[in-house]
């Protein structure tokens, strides 16, 4: 099963900052359409179709935003200031093209004085071309939504470079995930939950949770792949399979969750690596911890460069997430616990 | 104005909202609001509609930031602690009101010679003198963990301004009491929280009481202090410019089909408004937006010049349009509503 480029990039290359991800669910709606499924939309966006009516009640989770800038203050030349929305490397705004949701276009820019600036966000401006403030106000109301604009490319060994991959292969994986399973007879009710504003505050994992209320939350989401030259901290690495969070700093997955992945792995041949990430958390945080508490784990893709607008994965990754998430769905996840 | 006035001269700071939270029952009373308090001292008012069902939810918080008294010192003066946050520059020889019988003292300031040259001082050097000259006589008029706030008297300027403190929110309060004072086809609740200084907690269990459709946090919010022209920075919002509209602050993103339906609204009706020009701090949208299944939720603020300071500056024509703006855009969400409802 290679990986769907052209799907992928559709995914990629949609418009989704946390808070406007309309554009991103829309997509996924579409391509559920296309397998004869019919989406649900919550009032923040969230979009989820559920397989199956027996069983437990699963929550699998990939979140539809990606990082990105909202415009806040256009000075008297007309040059934009913005706050990042979710975490954003500063050290890689500089010669950044931001992509607006009203269409307009700009580029990061810094004052080019001698010595360079100390890298500080205030000091980073958006040239939208704009001549003086009047002009910017109209092309650009303060208050509008940015994404990272780059392109999908292919690198070797199956390695693929993109923005937004955090986590639009999450969405990949699921929508891929669904296809295989939407015919075959599922032991639990697995609802396919597509999350808006995970980078930002985790709301669309909250609300959805709480409205499912189910046994079981997965998140699927990228996680560090620590494989660069002279990165040796952390355990995940390029090509090694799905990563099975063990930890993170917004969770702690539920222990039977995290053996019963591990066995399924096994059992099927499936390369998969362990995840202890002693930063970040992901929707299986803000899950287990709704109502009385959720059991939760996170399957991740190994990523390497996440949250800047070139990140990379591994096909090879992409194709055993799939194939992980698929035989455990099959083999009822409910009896997990 | 008057009741706007009312608020804002009232005593309470985090922790202790009654008096405003009793001045806001006996203004709206009258009006045919009903109310429910929180286990935590929240003010939820309820104005009935016509038509059954969740409705609109507004909310505004009721304290304002002040002092607790930390310690009776030997010379008769009195050592604080900050609730909420305030900028410990503000603080030297500013009048003060303590407890329950709003004694009065200001924050003690070396004279002039002496202070040449020193740092600004810190909140832990700071005392409130109240005129008593030893611990015995101190102790007779003030105890330990006794409230404090500024002690200012809201008036009006000739062109259109009022000064004040607690702003925020009080001007928030304001708003929602005279939407609750109108009647509406669909309920309208207003929820008048405690403690949102200290950290959004009174909204937390509030909203275990209540129910909506859609929410407004209605703010007193950030203002720059002087004409905004060659600044290079962003001044937040714009005294004059209208009501607030927040895109984005730390925590919430406002929803964003109450924001469209903000500025159509505000077009239509000729209602100016501005956006907030910054993404910091954080208001109880953040959890009207997450609560249970969630609720589209906004933040509407009008800009307050010297916030959480002695005296605050907000213009009235800046109210009158907040006020306007919401009416109306609750009006259109009526309309949404009733056909959701299927009313008569």
């Amino acid at each position: 099963m290679a990986l769907d480029i052209k799907l992928l990039e559709k995914l990629t290359s949609a418009f989704g900052p946390s808070g406007r991800e309309v554009a991103v669910a829309d997509l996924v709606s579409q391509e559920l359409k296309t397998m004869k499924l019919k989406t649900k939309r919550d009032v923040h966006g969230s979009t989820r179709v559920t397989l199956g009516n027996s069983g437990k009640k699963i929550i699998l989770a990939a979140h539809l935003d990606e990082i990105g800038l909202i415009s806040t203050y256009i000075d008297k030349d007309g040059f934009i200031k913005a706050s990042p929305v979710g975490f954003v490397y500063k050290e890689g705004l500089f010669g950044n093209r931001v992509q607006f949701e009203n269409g307009t276009w700009g580029v990061i820019s810094s004052e080019k004085t001698h010595p360079k600036p100390e890298i500080e966000m205030h000091k980073f401006f958006i040239d939208i071309g704009a001549k003086d403030r009047k002009e910017a106000e109209k092309l650009l109301p303060i208050g509008t939504f940015g994404v990272f604009a780059r392109d999908l490319v292919k690198a070797a060994n199956g390695r693929v470079i993109s923005k937004a991959l955090d986590d639009r292969i999450g969405v990949y994986v699921l929508l891929k995930v669904i296809k295989e399973l939407a015919s075959v007879d599922l032991k639990d009710t697995v609802n396919f939950v597509f999350t808006v504003q995970e980078e930002f505050s985790g709301l669309g994992a909250a609300t959805s949770a709480f409205g499912i209320a189910p046994h079981i939350a997965i998140a699927v989401d990228v996680t560090d792949s620590d494989d660069t030259r002279e990165n040796k901290y952390l355990n995940m690495r390029l090509d090694s399979g799905p990563a099975i969070k063990i930890m993170d700093a917004s969770l702690i997955s539920h222990p039977k969750l995290k053996e019963h992945f591990i066995s399924i792995a096994k059992k099927n041949k499936i390369p998969y690596q362990l995840e202890v990430l002693p930063y970040g958390g992901t929707d299986a945080g803000t899950m287990s911890l709704v109502k009385k508490g959720i059991p939760s784990i996170g399957i991740s893709i190994p990523t390497r460069y996440i949250h800047t607008p070139s990140e990379m994965i591994s096909s090879t990754d992409v194709e055993n997430t799939i194939k992980l998430l698929v035989a455990a769905v099959k083999g009822k996840i409910g009896g997990a616990l | 104005m008057k009741f706007a006035m009312e608020l804002s001269a009232t005593f309470g700071p985090s922790g202790n909202e009654e008096p405003v939270s009793a001045l806001l029952r006996d203004e709206l009373e009258p009006h045919g609001v009903e109310f429910k308090q929180s286990s935590l001292g929240s003010l939820i008012g309820i104005k009935p509609g016509k038509i059954k069902g969740p409705g609109i939810i507004l909310s505004a918080h009721m304290d304002e930031v002040g002092f607790l008294i930390s310690k009776i010192n030997k010379d008769g003066t009195l050592s604080f602690r900050t609730v909420g946050g305030i900028d410990s520059r503000l603080l030297p020889s500013k009048a003060v009101q303590i407890g329950e019988n709003r004694l009065r003292g200001v924050i003690m300031s070396p004279p002039v010679h002496l202070k040449r040259g020193k740092d600004v001082l810190k909140v832990k050097d700071l005392r409130i003198f109240i005129g008593c000259e030893d611990k015995q006589s101190a102790a007779k008029l003030v105890s330990l963990g006794d409230y404090a706030t500024f002690y200012t008297v809201p008036e009006k300027t000739d062109n259109g301004w009022i000064r004040g403190k607690a702003w925020d929110d009080r001007i928030g309060c304001f708003i929602i009491s005279e939407i609750l004072k109108k009647d509406w086809d669909i309920d309208i609740t207003g929820v008048f929280t405690v403690q949102e200084e200290v950290g959004l907690r009174g909204i937390q269990s509030a909203l275990h009481m209540i129910k909506g459709d859609f929410a407004f946090a209605v703010e007193g919010t950030t203002s720059h202090s002087s004409p905004d022209e060659g600044l290079d920075n962003s001044p937040s919002t714009i005294c004059g410019n209208g009501p607030a509209i927040t895109a984005m602050d730390r925590m919430s993103i406002g929803n964003s089909g109450l924001k469209k339906l903000l500025e159509e609204v505000a077009r239509m009706n000729s209602i100016p408004f501005q956006y907030k020009m910054t993404a910091t701090g954080g208001t109880e949208t953040f959890y009207l937006l997450r609560h249970r299944t969630g609720i589209p939720s906004i933040c509407v603020s009008v800009p307050v010049r010297y916030i959480h300071a002695p005296v605050g500056m907000i213009l009235i024509k800046d109210v009158e349009n907040t006020l306007k703006l919401l009416e109306e855009g609750i009006s259109l969400l009526q309309l949404k509503l009733k056909k959701l409802y299927g009313g008569k």
